[in-house]
């Protein structure tokens, strides 16, 4: 371990399936979905989207209720982003054991990001302001601002670093682990908050996916009585990402803070590469996804054969979907390692995805398990090993995550399990 | 018109709880007590909260110091200011 590696030190996470990290690995496991009704503003009879992956977070359901979410400190931050993003910081952080002193304060980043950010204030504002001429509430704006979630969490946290915003649509998440692994091997930085959040279930939002053939709209009786089967990533019969919210955290720091500090890692972000499709605004392309996968490894400094599984992207579109299956046999010829595509469980949180599905692909490393990707059946266009079912594979020192996000922006990192 | 004016207090008392998110119940918010600077912890970004909502909920504007100090004086206070300045009720 060279002393400028990024090293994990502690994490948590929310989404549909659930509030608590532990519980929500132990339903992955089992194959369970967090797919239910969308409720989160009246549908319209023909409301094309009807299905979500919500996040149920009642205050009084946590109990001691962490002082960044009490109401009063909550009172002006309307938009859940903030909830969700405090919740799972000051959990990271409590687990890391890490108390920011005035010495270590500047020597923290925070990378920790959203894709959509605090939106819901500003439509809510803005139905307010036409139907009712009623002027915004002063933190309207505030609450809107991208970046304020990362300013929040250094208020919250007092890290006084570089504090950004890694906006890159569905490989936010991703790309603040990049980041943050960026600073700390260029000695900007010795601990960085990173991680993402996203509240995607508005209105317009949530149409716009709709009306652009993203999102998955019931057709049948069927598809409505069971939400839970209507992610499909890489099946025959995938019709569309399913709109998730949720947020994850996940601490990096230098490989150096970690001995200096007596902790003991059990995982390192060994390698990671971005690039830029400079090719369509939405759709993936094929060449400069599997060169961000190749790079990634490369900078891992290992063998694409020692890859022992595959996080997929794995969108759950049409086009999403085949490309990253060519770009997979692109980079690792006939020898694809294990896929597993987590939004199958958990839907598509946005930018928060590809952050929380990192955390349960370090959970499959430590427990020796691939998760199972739900709802699959095999479509003879894709040729990948897809888990359907939990399987056992002990050996996991390295695992390949994948995140594309729209503006044609790719973030692969390679996640290694330290001896 | 009456019944409107008796609820005043109490609805401004439960506005306040819920738009600054204060750890009492509306029925403990001392009606006479001054609003900013004293027990209930109400800082300069919650008045200016206060202010917005007032001018949204009751089209009421305090749009300078003089008001400002006269409509926050008290809760009491408050609602008096409301209801000599709100608009009449449209038929």
């Amino acid at each position: 371990m060279s002393a400028s590696r990024p090293v994990l030190l502690a994490w948590d996470g929310v989404s549909s399936m659930g509030l608590e990290w532990s519980e929500q690995w132990r339903r992955a496991k089992a194959g369970e979905s967090g797919i239910g009704p969308l409720t989160r503003f009246p549908l319209r009879p023909e409301s094309p989207v009807r299905i979500a992956g919500q996040v149920n977070l009642d205050p009084e359901a946590i109990q001691p209720l962490p002082a960044c979410l009490r109401p009063r400190e909550m009172a002006h931050w309307k938009s859940p982003v903030f909830r969700y993003s405090m919740l799972v910081v000051h959990r990271a952080m409590a687990k890391a054991g890490i108390t920011l002193t005035p010495e270590l304060a500047p020597r923290t980043a925070v990378t920790f990001s959203t894709a959509i950010g605090g939106l819901d204030a500003v439509v809510d504002a803005d139905r307010s302001l036409v139907a009712k001429g009623a002027p915004p509430l002063p933190y309207m704006n505030p609450n809107s601002c991208v970046n304020m979630i990362a300013g929040k969490i250094a208020i919250l946290s007092g890290a006084t670093g570089p504090c950004i915003t890694t906006v890159t649509a569905c490989a936010t998440g991703s790309t603040s682990m990049a980041m943050a692994a960026l600073l700390i091997e260029t000695g900007r930085a010795d601990l960085a908050i990173a991680g993402a959040v996203d509240f995607p279930l508005v209105e317009p939002i949530v149409e716009g996916f709709s009306t652009m053939n993203g999102a998955f709209k019931p057709k049948t009786e069927e598809d409505a009585l069971h939400p839970e089967k209507a992610s499909r990533p890489f099946s025959l019969d995938r019709r569309g990402f399913v709109i998730s919210e949720g947020a994850a955290c996940v601490l990096v720091a230098s490989a150096d803070f970690a001995k200096a500090h007596g902790l003991h890692p059990e995982f390192e972000l060994a390698g990671w590469s971005m690039s830029a499709d400079a090719h369509h605004p939405v759709a993936p392309h094929r060449a400069t996804i599997a060169r961000c996968m190749a790079e990634s490894i490369e900078s891992a400094g290992i063998r694409r054969n020692a890859i022992a599984a595959i996080n997929a992207h794995a969108s759950s579109t049409r086009v999403g979907d085949k490309v990253e299956d060519e770009a997979l046999h692109d980079v690792f010829g006939d020898a694809v390692p294990p896929v597993s595509a987590n939004k199958s469980q958990f839907g598509h949180a946005m930018g928060a995805a590809s952050v929380l599905e990192s955390l349960l692909t370090l959970e499959g490393m430590r427990d020796g398990v691939v998760l199972p990707t739900i709802n699959f059946t095999r479509d003879p266009d894709i040729h990948l090993d897809v888990v359907t079912e939990t399987r056992a594979l002990p050996s996991q020192e390295y695992v390949l995550k994948n995140a594309f996000g729209f503006g044609g922006t790719n973030t692969c990192l390679i996640f290694h399990r330290l001896a | 018109m009456t019944q409107a004016t008796d609820s005043l207090l109490p609805e401004l008392a439960r506005k306040l709880v819920e738009t600054l998110g204060l750890d009492m119940s509306p029925e403990s918010v001392d009606p006479n007590a001054p609003l900013i600077g004293a027990g209930l912890g109400i800082d300069s970004i919650d008045t200016l909260e206060l202010v917005v909502m007032i001018d949204r909920d009751y089209g009421v504007k305090i749009d300078n110091r003089a008001a400002g100090v006269e409509a926050f004086a008290s809760l009491a206070a408050l609602a008096n200011f409301i209801r000599e300045r709100r608009p009449a009720a449209s038929a």
